[in-house]
């Protein structure tokens, strides 16, 4: 225990590693936000804002008022229709701003759309979204008036004209994933990939504090009445504890001020970080053991984050189909990567029902984790203070 | 019985023997200095005593037992005191001393009195609170050599533990050495402060080229290099020709003039002093000052191990 906490004491107080662990993943996570957070944005339609005359003419056109409706539904509008019941009241709120125009029936079954051009572009889509519905609605005025007129059984007249009456659905949305398609996401999932790997540098200071070959103060640790691994297991816990808590840090950091949804299963990504701080403790160490100067761990640290995370999709479309290309080619390459497969099992959770994808991918971190800390083992073992 | 029991010792780096055939024997109680040039041997002598450095061929007992990496209950008995200063920075100078005791102690309790006297010992219990960068050179010296012996080894290395420090703590990590071998420790000491060695210990061993050339008590080593006193006479004139009497004398090893001060080094001759100002009456040259030094360690160590610049 008390190694356990001195361990804890020596990673939390030491600058630099705090500084590339905790600071640096925050500030890139932040450069992400600003970068990227506003990209689902940018592809939603905004529903399009319309002035409705509802006057003695609307109200005669009934298959207009649904149609407009049928726009306007909660879940998906195409139109915020606001309703005045006079052409001068519409035309005054027009001027005012904020309305591309507004919708008169003419009383003889057509239908004007005064559009507001000073506003709007005449190239702005929200004039062909209003368009395009009121299109659609003439076409099936004029079907139904053409049914009307030359049916010749009374039947048959009223159940076309029935059909042809029916207030339009448009589309109907089938989501094929848990949660809307997000393109922001990738990029955070990929961000919280490569912030694991850079708390590495947790474990590569307390491995590289243990390498007798190292620093004369590992020299005086392995001379101590423990074995180098019964050492190695605490510093390797706090390792481990840092990196879970600081990852979760970041995920807060992500989910709350920044307000990007990871899906809603706020749990399930706490699971998927632990293992992934496993998974980069167990980097860490490996790393750490390498018969490498001191200095040049946080480089390698960094390079392995960097060049894994190409592969995670980090850097844009690019790097993601290039990711996603190699993986095709040889899934292997995806389950060696700790950064691909944490993303890929926040993707999955974020995606799919069930946590069985996710869990696949962390079964693959799980495993890697396990050859790393043996590789880490046999190294440690084999180390001696073999210069001075 | 033997503390350290060092038979046959062969270091190689390759194709550098850093220790050829080396054997050492320490006794209980002893204050054991360990002195030789640069890359002589010492270090490494010490390392694979420890374990920290594999070595071809050799034993080496400690406590009458075979010393072995994994041999804990050995390991527990000794206590390292580096030449660089080796604690966390991170840590405070309690924290560093309990955390290093903790490698040899598990019980909090008696582990908090350990800290508590070892802070006493080194004086730094004003200091407890602080980070070690915080402490001055000395300090920090005293903070290593704390982190060593707080566990109360009965087998202490400390490998040049007053590099860069001023004299007064020097004085006090000496007067710690002893103290400590008072309380029943025996002591490994390397340093190339001659003086210091002649101090405090009571056997010294000369290493050179990683063999052991001299070992014994400070004045078993003077008398066998059979080194005398150094003179220094201080002459009103400068004379070459006394110059050259005084280096036809028996005992006169060595005879210059820096200036007008005649320097003589004497092998061991019981009348050296007498004999040169005889010599300088006979010439008829008059002086001031006369002083006659005693032969010092480090006039040994030079005898033994040369003048010449070593790495």
């Amino acid at each position: 225990m008390t190694a356990f906490i001195y361990a804890l004491k020596t990673m939390a107080r030491d600058k630099s590693t705090t500084m590339w662990s905790v600071a640096f993943p925050l500030v890139l996570m932040s450069l992400f936000y600003v970068a990227f957070g506003s990209l689902d944005e940018s592809y939603r339609a905004e529903p399009v804002g319309v002035v409705v005359v509802d006057d003695a003419a609307y109200r005669l056109t009934p298959g207009l008022a649904a149609t407009i409706a049928a726009a306007s539904e909660p879940d998906e509008p195409w139109l915020e229709p606001t309703y005045v019941e006079s052409a001068a009241e519409a035309e005054r709120l027009v001027a005012d701003g904020g309305f591309y125009g507004y919708v008169a029936a003419r009383g003889d079954g057509q239908v004007s759309y005064h559009r507001d051009w000073r506003a709007y572009g005449q190239l702005d889509p929200g004039h062909e979204i209003v368009t395009a519905i009121l299109d659609g609605y003439l076409r099936h005025a004029r079907l139904h008036a053409e049914l009307a007129a030359q049916a010749d059984s009374a039947a048959l007249t009223q159940a076309v004209t029935a059909a042809a009456g029916e207030t339009p659905d448009f589309s109907e949305p089938v989501r094929l994933t848990a949660n809307p398609p997000s393109d922001s996401l990738r990029y955070f999932q990929a961000a919280l990939g490569f912030a694991a790997l850079m708390m590495c540098n947790f474990a590569v200071q307390g491995v590289g504090r243990l390498k007798a070959n190292h620093s004369a103060l590992a020299a005086r640790r392995r001379l101590g009445a423990a074995g180098v691994l019964s050492m190695a297991g605490p510093t390797l816990i706090a390792a481990w504890l840092l990196s879970f808590a600081t990852l979760v840090l970041g995920y807060l950091y992500l989910r709350f001020p920044l307000g990007v949804d990871f899906g809603g299963k706020d749990f399930q990504v706490v699971v998927i970080l632990l293992v992934a701080a496993l998974t980069a403790t167990a980097l860490g160490s490996a790393i750490g053991s390498a018969p490498v100067p001191g200095g040049a761990l946080s480089g390698i640290v960094a390079t392995v984050a960097c060049g894994m995370s190409i592969f995670a999709g980090l850097y844009g479309p690019a790097s993601q189909e290039l990711g996603d290309s190699v993986v095709r080619a040889a899934p292997w390459a995806g389950w060696i990567n700790p950064a691909r497969e944490i993303a890929d099992a926040l993707s999955s959770l974020y995606n799919y029902d069930t946590f069985e994808r996710s869990a696949q991918a962390l079964a693959h971190l799980a495993a890697v984790a396990l050859v790393l800390f043996a590789l880490t083992a046999l190294v440690l073992r084999r180390t001696r203070y073999e210069h001075l | 019985m033997n503390v350290v029991e060092v038979t046959d010792l062969i270091k190689r780096y390759k194709e550098v023997v850093a220790l050829d055939h080396f054997d050492l024997s320490i006794q209980q109680g002893e204050i054991f200095g360990l002195l030789g040039p640069n890359g002589s041997g010492k270090t490494t002598a010490i390392n694979c005593v420890l374990q920290l450095l594999t070595y071809s061929k050799g034993r080496i007992d400690l406590f009458g037992e075979p010393m072995g990496p994994t041999r804990y209950d050995l390991k527990r008995r000794i206590g390292l005191v580096p030449q660089q200063i080796a604690v966390f920075a991170e840590l405070t100078v309690a924290e560093n001393i309990d955390y290093f005791c903790s490698l040899y102690v598990d019980d909090g309790a008696r582990r908090r009195q350990l800290v508590d006297q070892a802070l006493d010992f080194v004086g730094l219990r004003a200091y407890a609170r602080f980070r070690p960068k915080k402490l001055s050179g000395g300090l920090a010296r005293r903070l290593n050599i704390a982190c060593g012996i707080a566990h109360r080894p009965a087998l202490i290395f400390l490998d040049e533990p007053t590099v860069a420090v001023d004299p007064q703590s020097r004085n006090a990590i000496l007067e710690g050495v002893v103290q400590l071998v008072a309380e029943g420790a025996t002591v490994v000491y390397t340093s190339h402060y001659m003086e210091e060695v002649e101090q405090v210990c009571t056997r010294v061993m000369v290493m050179d080229r990683g063999r052991a050339v001299a070992v014994g008590t400070p004045a078993e080593l003077k008398s066998m290099v059979g080194i005398g006193e150094r003179i220094r006479v201080e002459l009103d004139v400068p004379d070459r020709a006394v110059l050259a009497t005084i280096r036809q004398l028996p005992h006169t090893q060595r005879a210059a003039l820096d200036g007008a001060t005649l320097q003589v080094s004497c092998t061991r001759g019981a009348q050296n002093l007498s004999e040169i100002l005889g010599a300088l009456a006979a010439h008829g040259a008059t002086y001031g000052r006369v002083y006659a030094e005693p032969p010092t360690l480090n006039d040994v160590f030079l005898e033994l191990t040369g003048a010449e610049l070593r790495d």
